[in-house]
């Protein structure tokens, strides 16, 4: 077992090394390490926690004398407690998807409470800055809240999960490998994952969620205005202005280029037509002037 | 259950296999995308207009047909690989593509809306692209979003369009199955974007994903497992991922009006739908059209799609069904056999 977990670690050093020559960059960079890295790791928990509790069955009464295919065909009921900790580790190791990376762009400085952090105890300086400070804060704490409501919403659906293949087992008869099992259970989590997304309260949970993000994000905008003005940086709200005044100049400039095509148009149309008005004149012209040479005409004209 | 004896032995080995697919991982070259050759014909602020070469020199007169991709993800979806190519199936068909690759916003195009992406560049595109080839009309294939915006293009200009193609393209956004729908339908999109900006693409990869937690973020990896030793599909796994990671943030206002408007209001089927001051009537589509949907779509259901069919006023309307999800419809072995075909077919017998 600890060979297992041993050779984890050091799968994942090997990761950690391609992951600095991952040739993937910029907005191409993917979470596919993150994934590989945390399901090596789950596997090597997996594989203590079971075989811990397979010990633990052991001493139970599966004896050592005992053939392993005998201990194998333990009733359904004992089999799902074996899976347990198996399914308890996927717990920790399997969350859905993380909102983390969305606040990646906000710097540490400003995701640490201001007592404990040198950067913003030097930056409060007014009342009004402790103020939208207190306001960052406490729209964190909400934020925090509301994930782990949706953390909690994970955590039922792996629980059911859990209970619904534990049934399962009970009722069959069947000897499933842990590649089986594994299938098994994201089969069975996805179903009561579709079921439980059906309810209101999830449209709700989410959009909770989503929106605490907003006024975490709101929040830490009005402090880093306020640190932008201390550094004599831009804000953003200047930026903006900016990029609105940049855009309005552009919508002008196509609007007037739109023009311009347009009267070019008409000027083209005129022109053929007047070319086309004055092609019998000058027919006219050639009859009348018969006999002129081409030369003399244009000396005359 | 495996046996007390067994079960050491082949978490052992699952551990081993995980180590070495960590290891060939580490020797893969950097995936490439595409492929298939390309110029660039127009720009216009990040947007960029390719325009496909074919290989085959078989058609001598090809018919001409502008994709018009979604703003979430990126356009190489359908030029993934050599053998796996909407791209090349299309041209192979005989036509003429060309495809909008609507590049990654920054902050200065916080304020680009619908209108400017449809009555702006996907307009000045169709121009560019008539008046190049010395053509009054062009056919359009919208992918996804991207086939939500050509409704709207199609139906504002008909005069410029002579066929419609969508794929897996939402329509109604309130069918009981749409799942992104409801995660959206109490989010403040206003305060959203407003405090955002532009909408990060994590938050939209995110929500992708929760779509299919499991699957998409767990399975999907302990599979990886079972080609580990396959280089090329190892190499395609790894090309995907690239794919799926690289989101583009979204220009604000247009996210504003696609969710505020498309999927929290539904304004295709409800009405009242405008973009810029002009006011959409699916009705006025009177174009053939075929819409192509996948029958198990998680992102798209197909009754999504389907409810075309009553929304246009066209009386040449078909539809394709490919049996299989919202991706493979561009990339699987199977679609690359039947959906440029049958695209190239339908177009060829209306041009």
């Amino acid at each position: 077992m600890r060979q297992i977990f041993l050779s984890s670690v050091g799968a994942a050093g090997a990761a950690r090394n391609y992951g600095e020559n991952i040739p993937l960059t910029g907005q191409e960079q993917p979470d596919l390490w993150q994934a590989l890295l945390r399901t090596q790791q789950a596997y090597a928990e997996f594989a203590q926690a079971w075989i811990s509790e397979l010990s633990g069955s052991k001493q139970a009464g599966h004896t050592a004398g005992q053939a392993p295919d005998e201990a194998s065909t333990a009733s359904g009921i004992e089999a799902a407690d074996t899976a347990k900790p198996w399914f308890d580790a996927a717990q920790r190791f399997f969350p859905l998807p993380q909102l983390g990376n969305t606040f990646a762009a906000i710097p540490d400085a400003l995701t640490n409470p201001a007592d404990s952090n040198p950067f913003l105890s030097a930056f409060i300086q007014s009342p009004r800055q402790r103020c939208l400070l207190d306001g960052w804060q406490r729209e964190n704490a909400n934020y925090h809240q509301e994930l782990k409501k949706y953390q909690a919403f994970c955590s039922e659906v792996f629980q059911e999960s859990f209970q619904r293949i534990s049934k399962h087992l009970e009722n069959s008869q069947e000897r499933a490998g842990e590649r089986d099992l594994f299938d098994l259970w994201i089969d069975t989590a996805e179903e009561i994952y579709a079921e439980k997304t059906q309810d209101d309260n999830f449209e709700t949970l989410i959009g909770n969620l989503i929106n605490a993000m907003a006024r975490v994000r709101h929040q830490y905008n009005l402090v880093s205005e306020e640190v932008s003005v201390v550094f004599n940086l831009p804000a953003r709200s200047e930026i903006d202005k900016m990029n609105e005044k940049l855009m309005s100049v552009q919508n002008r400039i196509s609007k007037l280029e739109t023009h311009v095509e347009s009267l070019n148009n008409q000027i083209e149309v005129v022109e053929t037509e007047t070319a086309a008005k004055k092609l019998p004149v000058k027919k006219i012209r050639k009859k009348r002037t018969s006999g002129t040479s081409i030369k003399k005409r244009i000396k005359t004209s | 259950m495996p046996s007390s004896m067994q079960l050491p032995a082949n978490l052992m080995e699952y551990n081993q296999q995980l180590q070495r697919c960590i290891e060939a991982m580490g020797g893969l070259d950097k995936v490439e995308t595409g492929g298939t050759p390309r110029d660039t014909v127009y720009r216009e602020n990040k947007l960029v207009l390719y325009r496909y070469r074919a290989q085959k020199k078989s058609h001598t007169k090809r018919i001409p047909l502008l994709i018009v991709y979604a703003l979430v993800n990126r356009p190489y979806m359908m030029d993934l690989q050599p053998d796996r190519s909407t791209i090349r199936g299309l041209l192979d068909a005989g036509l003429d593509v060309f495809m909008i690759d609507w590049g990654y916003p920054e902050s200065s195009d916080r304020l680009l809306g619908l209108d400017d992406y449809i009555n702006g560049y996907i307009d000045h595109c169709v121009d560019h692209i008539c008046e190049t080839l010395k053509i009054k009309k062009l056919n359009v294939l919208g992918v996804c979003q991207g086939g939500t915006f050509s409704l709207c293009y199609v139906a504002l200009q008909p005069a410029k369009i002579s066929n419609l193609v969508t794929m897996v393209t939402p329509v109604d956004f309130h069918t009981p199955d749409n799942l992104l729908a409801r995660m959206v339908k109490r989010v403040d999109v206003d305060s959203l974007v407003d405090a955002f900006g532009n909408v990060p693409g994590e938050l939209l990869n995110w929500l992708f994903l929760s779509l299919k937690p499991f699957r998409l973020t767990t399975q999907k990896y302990v599979n990886l497992l079972d080609i580990m030793d396959n280089k090329q599909k190892l190499e395609n796994f790894v090309r995907m991922e690239k794919w799926i990671a690289d989101s583009p943030d979204q220009a604000g206002e247009a996210f504003r009006q696609f969710i505020g408007d498309f999927f929290q209001e539904n304004k295709l089927i409800t009405g009242g739908l405008k973009i810029g001051d002009h006011a959409v009537d699916l009705k006025k589509i009177k174009h053939p059209v075929l819409n192509v949907f996948a029958s198990e779509d998680h992102l798209v259901p197909p009754a999504a799609s389907k409810a075309l069919k009553s929304q246009v006023g066209s009386d040449d309307y078909s539809e394709l069904e490919f049996r299989g999800g919202h991706i493979g419809i561009y990339v699987s072995s199977r679609a690359q056999d039947q959906i440029p075909a049958a695209i190239g077919d339908w177009l060829t017998a209306r041009s």
